[in-house]
């Protein structure tokens, strides 16, 4: 180190300054990349670099390797001054300047660098204990004394691109809000600061409360007027990676840091949230149910798994209950799952899997990705799959000369030769094994033993922590936690004979992910060797990592290519000038005789326009230039002066546009016309398709596409990848197959392990979504709009009578989703009759055509010093419902904050009650008013062009709430008006409805001709080929449920009317909380 | 006059493309008619393209304010008519695009014979090439596009079929109670 020469000295500085850099900005990457292949390339040391850093990664991390951090660094010595220059000249000088004396300043009197970022981070004190890094003393401004802190932190985690190991003692940190993105430093001993960037993996949830809480500090200064709700749905997302959704009993843990930093921020102390938090933090709501959550994802099973609307309307996506870690790598992240019965999952690209070195399946990114439909592995795709026991291939078809067979088990997905499995499954006992192998060779199901523990060969209880299992992933062995062997352990020790073995929080329902004693841990990968996998079709050692990459790109040149050759072969037979000119003289003769006069004559006033006039605004640079290109190339064929070409070149393009715009006409004429050459080549093509691309900007289109908040949580969208046909098809099998086993006497424990409570859940749930996101496509013929749904005239007339009594005079009524606008103008006509003057509000995200005092806004977007006091403000009417009324609840949860004295809703029973989240007592409610045909879908006609009728399967209830210093007024209205009816009433309501819905069966008539006459009209059969009417109710986004027609004209399932398949769905989730509560209360 | 009042109609029309060829006129004036009053709807007709060309179609609105809302609206948000999977786009009207448009004042229109060795015959030539190699350049980004189409939406009916399939297949288990059953069964114990 001491002699070195002095350029490579200004050469590491330098090498250092690039990649600090290129660190930071995130743009010189590909350099950066380029770089260091040349630098491997040049200087052949790198290999034994980062086969270093790979095991410092994975051995237990010592000291002593650590502090050797200076290690990559050297190898710059080595390098040529070619690299010097290629730093120096690739760089801005300024850049230069910066860094480079910052990095010099840093460098200590060992010539030692400090990073200033470090990636994949964490904290560990001076027993080598993971520690958060808010232990250590906070500094506000800099040079504050520290009271010396009480324990030694460390840092480690890499810096540079990976390049460098850091291993820092570290004394503060501090904390900077006011950047794009909120920046955590560490004070190390040289007082240098060092930003953190991401935490390491399993270092995450160590730091999950802390970084929520910064996040949270951080999104309020940006957005010091952000209601809680906007602050947590994007919290929600940020931190989406975490199994546990972060809430504000996070921020608890961090009281006295928020309230340091409040105090020291104006911003923060703007935030009207802030302020109402630091008050009452333990009160709210959000907080409340998180602390619910938090009991129930701590100790019942996949209770997350449920994709609950909690009652603020806000969708929970939770962990699925199937593996979502990568079977190639065994790490999590982003993955991409098999649609076949192997119910694997996969890195899709090596970005995904970059943490665990993963081979992943080898896209390219995600674009790819995405353009699939959906994803077949090798082994499924040729239906040769692994044995799990003994590793070999063998045919898993069914329907010749299967091999392996799967277990039956939901969420396994492991195939075993029958022989291999019983073996397994009999140990020592030769003959069992035999019957049982001739039982599953003939096709019946068995569960393999990844089910029993290992040990005491009892199955798994998720709900006991003991008795939850912890898998192998290398071969079919499995173990509760209690009886999980000392050997495999998940301490991160120092200890290098003891590595660490086992995972826990990667696989679902509490499982822990082992590599068993048996297989012999790789110290670069972590994992055992990773030559597990085997696909089918593929030899030797490219076996586990060559997958299908699909190949979008040939398809479409080809296409290009064939088309063009086509055009090209119609276009081709060249005419001569002169054949041309004389053909031209006869074609203006037909020309005039067939088309009519008035558009020739216009035609020919273009020609004799002054260049490019009017139709400049038409034109556009790529056409122009394409223009251009084909005049070139006409000019020596056709023009014989070249001052002429331009003019002519001119006075074209001006009129191309307008010429070009009623091309059809001028078609007739052009067909007529021989073909003079080929006018459209392939290179003009590409061009074409280039110049048509590059004017369209995907991200900006999608920016100008932002859909508003309330249609954000779609539940369409959430139709994604992970409900496979494997998945479906093991969930449906394992269904059978338990309910079978019970039959035949086998005990409740054994069903459970082929499929256990939340399976069955998970179908109801799967079942549910998939109604949601065929619904369209089936009441779609005749359907414009945006899925809204209006109240009828008549009806709102109804309302307006009834509401009419409890309005002031002065008082501001307002709509929040106010549709066509009809109940504002009836409510202002009949209280003007009643002498009272109001004031009214309408808000919609589109301009109805009435537009009354009509603000076309996103009732979320209201602020609230837009409206006045609530005591004057009557707020209503028909919210869109959402799915499990969630929108409603969005829309109602946003008026409450306006505390309006009434709040007159149309909203589904299923709504979140108001008493349960604000002092509003109910006035009184009306499921009749709204019975039949109360609604209709604006902008939709149906056969007989009439507007398109709709009525709910179950009417939503009319609710009158009052706030609760005014309900006894208002009840007195009610009681006056005789608005309220008695329980008697309402049983006697309950049978009328009975006979209602009766008669209703009786006029279905009119739907099942809606329906008939939907298939008719369809145009693109081919999306509808094989896919029979869906008549169940639906909900999609805010589409309501249409009631289906009772009965059932060829549609594909019998006897079942929807409304007692909707009880079916009911009774399993209820079964399953109360199987649920049953497991708990028994020890 | 007559030209002014064909101007205030251009402005108060929309005109609305990529509209699916199952779009009726009453389909279309419904649709509008929600954000306002539809004075009248004349489809664009297209004598020579195959028949399952996306139509398009001028849409008069009372007032040119109406047409700027149905502009928004539909560009803002995808609007779907008919049930085609793909959204309708609509944008301001334009003069040329009305087939029946009067007469610009002030302009006069001549016809006359051009002889070849007129300098102005290399004019219409010229133009007339231009009108061909649009035509053919039109004629293949739409084929392009009726390609893709049909590409994405037999992606879609894939996926529709598969969704279908896993829809039948936890309907069968459902339907036929054996899911019920065994729920039944683990609430037994």
């Amino acid at each position: 180190m001491s002699a070195m020469n002095p350029l490579s000295q200004v050469f590491r500085y330098n090498l250092h300054d690039l990649l600090t850099s290129s660190i930071k900005e995130g743009l010189i990457c590909h350099r950066l990349k380029n770089f260091s292949s040349l630098y491997a390339s040049q200087c052949k040391q790198p290999p034994a670099a980062s086969a270093l850093t790979h095991n410092e990664r994975f051995s237990g991390i010592s000291p002593l390797l650590r502090t050797n951090s200076r290690f990559s660094a050297s190898p710059a010595k080595l390098a040529f001054p070619t690299l010097f220059l290629l730093a120096l000249t690739s760089r801005p000088a300024a850049e230069i300047d910066n860094t480079g004396n910052l990095i010099m300043a840093s460098s200590d009197e060992e010539g030692e660098i400090l990073p200033e970022h470090v990636t994949g981070y964490y904290f560990v004190d001076d027993k080598e204990n993971l520690v958060s890094f808010d232990i250590l003393p906070l500094l506000w401004t800099e040079g504050e004394v520290l009271d010396g802190p009480k324990t030694q932190v460390f840092v480690f985690g890499d810096a540079e691109n990976g390049l460098q190991k850091v291993y820092k003692s570290v004394d503060a940190w501090k904390l900077e809000l006011s950047y794009v993105k909120p920046v955590v430093l560490v004070l190390s001993k040289g007082r240098k600061w060092i930003t953190l960037q991401k935490p390491r993996k399993s270092y995450e949830n160590t730091v999950r409360t802390i970084l929520i809480t910064i996040h949270w500090l951080h999104l309020i200064k940006k957005n010091p007027e952000a209601s809680r709700q906007f602050v947590w749905n994007h919290l929600r997302q940020a931190f989406s990676f975490y199994d546990t959704e972060p809430c504000e009993n996070d921020l608890l843990q961090h009281m006295l840091l928020i309230n340091q930093t409040v105090k020291r921020d104006e911003d923060l102390m703007k935030s009207m949230y802030v302020v109402t938090f630091l008050e009452k933090p333990s009160t709210g709501q959000p907080s409340h149910e998180g602390i619910q959550k938090m009991m129930k994802t701590g100790f019942i099973v996949c209770e997350d798994e449920d994709d609950v609307v909690n009652s603020d309307g806000e969708e929970v996506v939770l962990k699925s209950i199937f593996d979502t870690v990568c079977s190639i790598c065994d790490n999590g992240g982003t993955v991409l799952c098999c649609e076949g019965s192997c119910l694997r999952s996969f890195h899709p690209t090596k970005a995904d899997g970059s943490d665990s070195l993963c081979q992943s399946l080898g896209f390219l990114d995600h674009v790819q990705v995405d353009a699939l439909p959906s994803f077949l592995c090798k082994n499924c795709l040729y239906k040769q799959h692994q044995c799990y026991a003994c590793g070999k291939l063998g045919s898993s078809n069914t329907s010749e000369g299967q091999e392996v067979f799967s277990c039956s088990s939901a969420t396994c997905g492991h195939f075993y030769h029958p022989e291999c499995v019983a073996r397994l499954l009999h140990i020592g006992n030769e003959n069992e094994a035999l019957k049982l192998q001739a039982t599953i060779a003939a096709g019946k199901s068995f569960t393999c033993p990844m089910h029993k523990c290992y040990i005491c060969k009892r199955s798994e209880d998720a709900a006991v922590h003991g008795l939850q299992m912890a898998i192998c992933r290398r071969c079919p062995k499995a173990y509760h936690r209690k009886c999980l062997p000392k050997m495999i352990t998940s301490e991160f020790t120092t200890d290098k004979n003891l590595l660490q073995r086992a995972w826990d929080g990667l696989l679902p329902e509490n499982r822990i992910l082992i590599n068993c004693m048996d297989h012999k841990i790789d110290r670069v990968l972590g994992t055992p060797s990773r030559d597990h996998l085997k696909f089918p079709d593929l030899e030797g050692k490219e076996k586990q990592d060559k997958l299908e990459v699909p190949s979008c790109k040939g398809k479409v040149t080809d296409s290009i290519q064939s088309m063009s050759s086509e055009h090209f072969a119609a276009n081709r037979p060249p005419m001569k000038k002169a054949k041309l000119f004389q053909k031209f003289g006869s074609n203006i003769e037909a020309y005039n005789e067939t088309t009519n006069e008035k558009c020739s004559r216009q035609d020919f006033d273009i020609l004799k326009k002054p260049i490019g006039e009017t139709g400049k605004n038409y034109l556009e640079k790529n056409f122009s230039s394409d223009i251009e290109r084909q005049f070139k190339t006409d000019k020596s064929k056709f023009l014989p002066t070249k001052g002429n070409t331009k003019l002519n070149l001119g006075s074209a393009m001006g009129t191309l546009g307008e010429v070009s715009s009623r091309s059809s006409k001028i078609r007739n004429t052009v067909q007529t016309m021989p073909m003079v050459k080929p006018l459209v080549t392939l290179d003009m093509e590409k061009g074409l398709m280039k110049n048509s691309a590059s004017s369209f900007n995907v991200e900006e289109f999608k920016k100008r596409r932002q859909i508003p908040v309330t249609y954000a949580c779609n539940p369409c969208k959430m139709l994604d990848k992970t409900i496979t046909l494997g998945r479906v098809e093991a969930s449906v099998r394992a269904v059978q197959a338990a309910l079978e086993k019970l039959e035949a006497g086998g005990s409740i424990e054994d069903a459970k392990t082929i499929c256990g409570p939340e399976v069955l859940k998970q179908i109801a749930m799967w079942k549910e979504k998939l109604q949601v996101s065929l619904a369209p496509f089936l009441h779609g013929m005749r359907y414009a709009s945006f899925g809204r749904h209006f109240t009828k005239l008549e009806k709102l007339k109804e309302i307006v009578d009834r509401l009419c009594w409890y309005v002031q005079n002065g008082d501001t009524i307002v709509d929040f989703s106010c549709g066509s606008n009809d109940f504002s103008c009836l409510m202002k006509e009949k209280l003007e009759n009643m002498g009272k003057f109001c004031s009214f509000k309408n808000y919609d995200l589109f301009r109805p055509k009435n537009d009354f005092n009509f603000e076309q806004r996103d009732w979320m977007s209201i602020n609230l010093n837009e409206l006045p006091d609530g005591s004057q403000v009557i707020m209503g009417l028909n919210p869109p419902f959402g799915f499990k009324a969630s929108l409603a609840n969005m829309f109602i949860n946003k008026a409450l904050q306006f505390r309006p004295k009434l709040i007159v809703l149309i909203v589904p029973e299923e709504t979140r009650r108001i008493d349960k989240k604000a002092p509003y007592d109910l006035v009184w409610e009306d499921d009749r008013i709204l019975l039949g045909k109360s609604f209709y879908l604006p902008g939709s006609v149906d056969v007989d062009d009439k507007q398109l009728e709709q009525w709910n399967l179950k009417s939503p209830p009319l609710y009158l709430w009052s706030r609760r210093d005014w309900a006894a007024r208002h009840k007195a209205i009610a009681q006056e008006h005789n608005h309220i009816y008695n329980a008697q009433e309402r049983m006697e309501h309950n049978d009328n409805e009975v006979r209602f819905n009766h008669l209703m069966e009786g006029h279905t008539d009119g739907y099942d001709d809606f329906f008939k006459d939907m298939q008719e009209c369809i145009a693109l059969p081919y999306i509808f080929d094989g896919v029979p009417k869906v008549d169940n109710n639906f909900e999609s986004g805010e589409v309501r449920a249409l009631i289906p027609p009772r009965e059932h004209r060829g549609g594909s399932f019998p006897g079942h009317c929807s409304s007692s398949r909707e009880n079916d769905n009911m009774a399993l989730w209820e079964t399953d909380s109360m199987c649920m509560d049953m497991e708990i209360s028994t020890p | 006059m007559e030209y002014g009042a064909f101007e205030e109609k251009v402005r108060r029309t929309v005109y609305i493309d990529n509209l699916s060829p199952n779009v009726t006129e009453a389909v279309l004036r419904t649709a509008i008619d929600q954000f306002g009053t539809v004075k009248s709807i004349q489809f664009i007709p297209n004598y020579l393209g195959p028949n399952n060309l996306p139509q398009c179609a001028l849409v008069e609105m009372k007032e040119d304010k109406e047409a700027k809302a149905v502009i928004s609206v539909m560009t803002q948000f995808p609007f779907m008519m008919s049930g085609m999977p793909r959204p309708v786009r609509a944008r301001a009207a334009e003069m040329e695009m009305f087939d029946d448009r009067p007469k610009k004042p002030g302009k006069e229109m001549q016809l006359r014979w051009l002889n070849p060795n007129d300098p102005d015959f290399q004019v219409a030539n010229k133009l007339k090439y231009l009108v061909q190699n649009h035509t053919a350049e039109s004629a293949v980004m739409l084929k392009k596009q009726l390609i893709e189409e049909e590409e994405l939406s037999k992606k879609q009916g894939e996926a529709l079929k598969a969704n279908y399939k896993k829809y039948e297949m936890l309907d069968g288990v459902i339907g036929d109670e054996t899911a019920l059953q065994l729920a039944r069964h683990y609430r037994k114990k």
